[in-house]
């Protein structure tokens, strides 16, 4: 069976020309979380933006539900599944909590019955939110807007969720609150690509991880495996063996 | 004192005629962060459309407007596809080159209106010929239409921009274009629709304003003077604050015009000048918008 | 303070060895920039003015043609040097135009006042205006700028029209008074007037665009923070340059009265605006000399400077917009990167093959010799304390940045470490006053520096990169070392008068600062390319280069945003080098780093800070074993 969501040989750059990620191969099953794991710099964040669209790839392919999306626009794709929560969760800082998680539905917005159980749904999960509907967005803590992204999020009924850097900035009671909501997410079976500069928080929920470093791929392997290898400690904390 | 109300009203409704072309203005800001100096030229070609249509072919008004307006929805759409002709999601459009863009689509406009209905000056005609008295006060039944008209399409965009779909996918485009476009929003055609928009609301503006101040192939720049005061005094908000900008501008104007001799013509000239100085050193962001946005 | 130290140690520290001769080397070597500095103009316009004559002499060209040519050449010349330098797109210029041909029409028509009295009255109010105006739109967003001028320019002309009892309405103004150099017709000596006028404002723009001035407005162009972070005073020089522009515009506009003996409001419509633009674009923005180009081609071309004739407007608005689409870089443009393609043919510095072993290992020898190092600096420096006291920021809910405070001792390297998003950078821009201090204490030695500007934090001696380089993309590699070393310009009237008049004193310090920043280029290996854009560097070369940029400047603090991040292993061994020697003479550096490696080599004291607090502080070794350090970064 094809994978949902699958990378051959993708590269991609900014203006440079010079290759930020260079021959990136992945695969995303159903059901499935994988992390891909790097320092700062490592080009997860290309990758993301490269998924999503935002950047051309330079060579390679992207498949995604049996689909070739190499050349798709950003909107298509996430017409068709492919949903990214973005780092630092970009809220749209002067619209209201509850206008934030509509657009988050935009792609349905022919079906008003969808998008008024979405709605009830991540209200459900974040009650916090239903209190704060009518605030404007940008005045929220960083623990709701990260709420706020993750519903937007939800409101698209993802085939696949792109999360980059959850715990981007944020405190760690929030930051175990978020890894437990993307823990739910997991048992659910929703199929998740997980951007993570915490690498503990990470392995502890994906089934797999990708360790990226200097634009390439340098190990990889199944959460457990790869928590008990030195290469993720190398990746942050630099060689425990170096002179000081 | 009737005299006082019936420039009063006529400032009004001229002010309403700069809003509609500030607020075409603001909506294609905020959607596509472009500043759309063409916007007064829809104007200018709509109402040479209409009046054209109107008065020598002897359509139905309404039919001549219908025409002007799918015309000047078209250019504004042609305007927005020549603008971001070389845009790609990893290369955003420039500014500069935005900008000089449209002037030298006000110049073709001029200069096309020039070859086709020459130097002279054109009136079209009104809805509704006749004035009326209110109070004593005799005021023109087409200023009336005109704040009617304001009024009612600043309503309608406000409805639009918190009520529909296309108006918050415009709002998010205008916070932020990288997350709308990962919520989905198709941007470019987003953009395209608020040039649409808002040329078909300067081509109306036009329209509305030709019985009262005659058109000549010059009056594309006069509208992207008033437009741009408009939005500059009221401050960056989509509907609210060209209205303002425009209604106050208006008033201002007609004032002046109360003072006997040239001194009235040249203080209407100057004061607006002065007044978005003194706005901007007082408050930068525009009278309406309370934070400044960056 | 330290910013009164001699700007020029380090160079005249470098020049010890020849100490006997170095005054005549400086002399000579003045001589000999003067020459290649003005050679290449003062050819080519010697060549222009050869064929105009020839033209003219010929009768292929109608004189009047030429004459006009200077004049408009003054008018679009200025715009170059708002636009072309500082970026500022200025519509407003026709008014300026229009303002100083009626304040020379209405003095010459009612007073009989002489030209040279009129262009002097004109020069008064338009810069007058300019600097009132400068003061309003300059502060707000570069829209505004646009907006407003546009508004101003359009009013100028309504003005012109309505005011008739002055302005002569729509009928103008005529018999306005001429001169007459000797037995020469008024025509003739007018010419003479307007060419000799239009030389020499050319040569001293020229000048300023050569000078620091340019430097700092080409700077201001390609990114404003970094521009003010490197010295730049950018509002004070963007408004003094908009008056100087707009003096420039009444002065053509006063000649423009003069020569056709009347003013008429169509000469300074929307039109005229277009029809100036398109000259600057199409002889290409950002020379100066591409505007003689444009206004001469354009001028030649009947269809555009002829009377209003059906289509001339249509035709000069379907022109503009095709240049603008097809042709973007005018003319110079055009020609500037065919010469800079040429001169950089063999230079291939983006290919991996650029950092071969041998490329890397004449690098790694360059920094390690001795006469490179002792170039850095020649003193000792003092640096005074830096402390940060209770330093905080947020972002509507968000605290990016919560109670930090530490202090950054004399000659010591502290680290700023922690996850991402913990509020690092923003807490670097509240030490540069990129941002402005709202909680909180930051105190240079003793004085708080925190309300200051970026520009005066930097002229205080702390220097900064940032997290993704921020190098003026509009000037040369080595122009980008020269800004720092120079620290920009402070944008008061008499620099701007000293380097557009090219005083010798300008000119010495313009080559010292020169050979100071080729030392640097030297030391990092990229010598050969210094007159190439900065667009031809990969990306580590970028980085150091922007620590060149901020060390030139001979910094007592310096503070690095993630520099060592994208650099490779020889790189990184060089900037570790480079550190060490600063600290060595005396600099206090602060960084913030993501490489532990590099971090824990390099650092004398570590502060870590995650969502916003300071979390731990110490040594590398304690930092390492801190419990809270292991679970910021690795999780809990």
């Amino acid at each position: 069976m094809p994978h949902l969501l699958t990378l051959t040989n993708v590269s991609a750059a900014y203006a440079s020309a010079v290759p930020v990620i260079r021959d990136i191969n992945l695969t995303l099953d159903a059901g499935e979380l994988v992390a891909v794991l790097g320092g700062n710099g490592a080009g997860k964040s290309t990758l993301l933006r490269t998924l999503s669209g935002l950047l051309p790839c330079l060579t390679g392919r992207v498949e995604f539900a049996g689909a070739d999306i190499t050349r798709s626009a950003p909107h298509q794709r996430v017409e068709s599944g492919l949903i990214q929560v973005p780092e630092g969760r970009q809220m749209l800082a002067g619209l209201s909590v509850e206008e934030n998680l509509l657009l988050g539905g935009y792609v349905h917005r022919r079906h008003a019955e969808q998008i008024a159980q979405g709605l009830a749904e991540v209200y459900e999960l974040f009650p916090r939110l239903l209190e704060r509907r009518s605030q404007a967005a940008g005045l929220l803590s960083g623990g709701e807007q990260q709420m706020v992204a993750l519903g937007r999020a939800l409101m698209a009924k993802p085939k696949v969720l792109l999360l980059d850097e959850p715990s981007f900035g944020l405190a760690p009671l929030v930051v175990a609150d978020t890894f437990a909501v993307i823990r739910r997410l997991r048992e659910q079976g929703m199929p998740i690509l997980l951007i993570e500069q915490n690498a503990r928080k990470a392995l502890d929920v994906a089934d797999r991880a990708l360790v990226l470093r200097a634009g390439q791929i340098v190990a990889s392997g199944s959460a457990a495996e790869l928590s008990r290898s030195d290469e993720v400690k190398q990746s942050y904390l630099g060689q425990a063996t170096s002179p000081i | 004192m009737e005299h006082l109300f019936q420039v009063l009203f006529t400032g009004l409704s001229q002010g309403g005629i700069y809003a509609l072309v500030g607020i075409g203005f603001s909506l294609v800001n905020m959607s596509t962060r472009v500043l759309n100096l063409a916007q007064g030229s829809y104007a200018l070609i709509g109402g040479f459309v209409f009046l054209t249509l109107a008065s020598r072919f002897g359509l139905p008004a309404w039919l001549a407007m219908l025409i002007g307006v799918a015309l000047a929805a078209i250019l504004g759409v042609l305007t927005e596809r020549i603008v971001t002709l070389r845009v790609r999601p990893w290369r955003p459009i420039s500014h500069d080159m935005a900008i000089l863009t449209t002037l030298a689509l006000v110049v073709v406009c001029e200069g096309t209106a020039f070859l086709i209905w020459g130097s002279d000056t054109h009136r079209g005609p009104a809805l509704q010929p006749g004035v009326v008295n209110v109070f004593g006060a005799i005021i023109i039944r087409q200023s009336i239409w005109m704040l009617v008209a304001t009024l009612v399409i600043s309503l309608g965009l406000q409805f639009l921009l918190t009520h529909t779909w296309l108006g918050r996918a415009m709002r998010a485009c205008a916070q932020n274009p990288l997350t709308a476009s990962l919520l989905g929003v198709n941007t470019r055609r987003v953009g395209a629709i608020a040039f649409g928009l808002s040329a078909a609301i300067g081509a109306l503006a036009g329209m509305l304003v030709s019985p009262i101040t005659w058109l000549d192939y010059q009056i594309g720049g006069e509208f992207m003077l008033k437009g741009i005061l408009a939005y500059l005094l009221g401050g960056e908000m989509a509907v609210a604050g060209p209205l303002v900008g425009g209604l106050i501008l208006g008033l201002v104007e007609n004032g002046f015009l109360l003072l006997p001799g040239t001194v009235g013509g040249l203080l209407k000239q100057v004061v607006p000048m002065a007044l978005l100085i003194l706005v901007l050193v007082w408050r930068p962001q525009g009278l309406l918008v309370t934070r400044r946005q960056a | 303070m330290s910013a009164d130290r001699p700007r020029n140690a380090s160079l005249s520290a470098a020049n010890d060895q020849s100490a006997g001769t170095a005054s005549v080397s400086a002399r000579t070597g003045l001589a000999r920039y003067l020459i290649t500095r003005n050679r290449a103009w003062l050819v080519s316009l010697s060549l222009y003015a050869v064929i105009a004559a020839l033209l003219v002499g010929s009768g292929a060209v109608h004189g009047d043609v030429v004459v006009t040519t200077g004049v408009f050449f003054i008018l679009v010349m200025a715009i170059d040097l708002l636009y072309g330098c500082a970026g500022l797109l200025s519509f407003g210029h026709i008014g300026f135009f229009a303002i100083g041909a009626y304040t020379s029409a209405i003095l010459g028509h009612f007073y009989q006042t002489s030209l040279l009295e009129s262009v002097l009255a004109g020069i008064l109010i338009n810069g007058l205006i300019a600097l009132g105006l400068g003061r309003v739109f300059l502060r707000l967003s570069g829209s505004y700028f646009m907006l407003g001028t546009l508004a101003f320019g359009i009013m100028v002309h309504a003005v012109l029209v309505t005011w008739y009892p002055v302005t002569g309405g729509d009928a103008g103004l005529g018999d306005l008074p001429t001169i007459q150099f000797g037995d020469l017709s008024p025509r003739t000596s007018l010419a003479i007037a307007i060419w000799l006028v239009a030389a020499a404002l050319f040569w001293l723009t020229m000048n300023l665009s050569e000078s620091r001035i340019g430097r700092a407005l080409r700077a201001i162009r390609s990114d404003e923070v970094s521009a003010a972070c490197c010295g730049v005073h950018v509002a004070r020089l963007r408004i003094n340059i908009f008056a100087l522009s707009a003096c420039y515009a009444s002065v053509s506009g006063a000649l423009f009265a003069c020569y056709n003996g009347a003013v008429h409001p169509d000469s300074f419509g929307l039109s005229a605006l277009l029809d100036v633009l398109l000259m600057l674009f199409f002889g290409g923005e950002g020379t100066i000399w591409g505007a003689l180009i444009g206004v001469t081609l354009l001028r030649v071309l009947p269809d555009v400077s002829g009377p209003l004739q059906t289509g001339k407007i249509l035709f000069s608005g379907v022109l503009f917009a095709i240049i603008i689409y097809l042709f973007p870089s005018g003319v110079a443009g055009t020609l500037r990167d065919w010469l800079r393609r040429r001169t950089s043919r063999g230079v291939n510095l983006a290919a991996p093959a650029a950092s071969t072993a041998t490329a890397a290992a004449t690098r790694a020898a360059a920094i390690a010799s001795d006469t490179v190092t002792h170039s850095l600096r020649g003193e000792r420096v003092d640096a005074p304390t830096l402390r940060i006291e209770g330093v905080g920021q947020s972002f509507g809910g968000l605290r990016a940045v919560d109670d930090v405070s530490f202090n950054l001792r004399p000659a010591s390297i502290r680290s700023l470490i922690g996850p991402n998003g913990a509020g690092k950078s923003t807490l670097l821009n509240l030490l540069s006053g990129v941002q402005p201090l709202k909680e909180g204490r930051i105190l240079l030695g003793t004085a708080a520096i925190g309300q200051l500007p970026a520009e005066a934090i930097a002229r205080l001696g702390i220097a900064r990169t940032f997290q993704h380089e921020r190098l003026f993309a509009h000037l040369s590699i080595v122009a980008n070392v020269m800004v720092g070393c120079e620290r920009g310009s402070d944008g008061r009237a008499r620099d701007i008068l000293a380097c557009a008049f090219a005083l010798p004193g300008t000119l010495r310090e313009e080559q010292s600062v020169r050979a100071q920043a080729l030392l640097w280029l030297q030391r990092l290996g990229l010598d050969r390319e210094a007159e190439q854009p900065i667009s031809v560097l990969p990306h580590g070369l970028r980085k150091l280069l922007e620590v060149a940029r901020a060390v030139s400047a001979e910094p007592t603090i310096l503070l690095l945003d993630e520099t060592a991040a994208g650099l490779n292993a020889t790189e990184k061994q060089q900037l570790k080098i480079l550190l060490r020697q600063l600290q060595a003479s005396g600099v206090s550096v602060l960084l913030i780093e993501h490489d532990m490696d590099f971090v824990m080599d390099i650092s004398d004291e570590i502060v870590v800070i995650n969502f916003g607090r300071r979390i731990a502080e110490g040594t590398p070794a304690q930092v390492r074993e801190d419990p809270a350090v292991l679970a910021a970064y690795l999780g809990t």
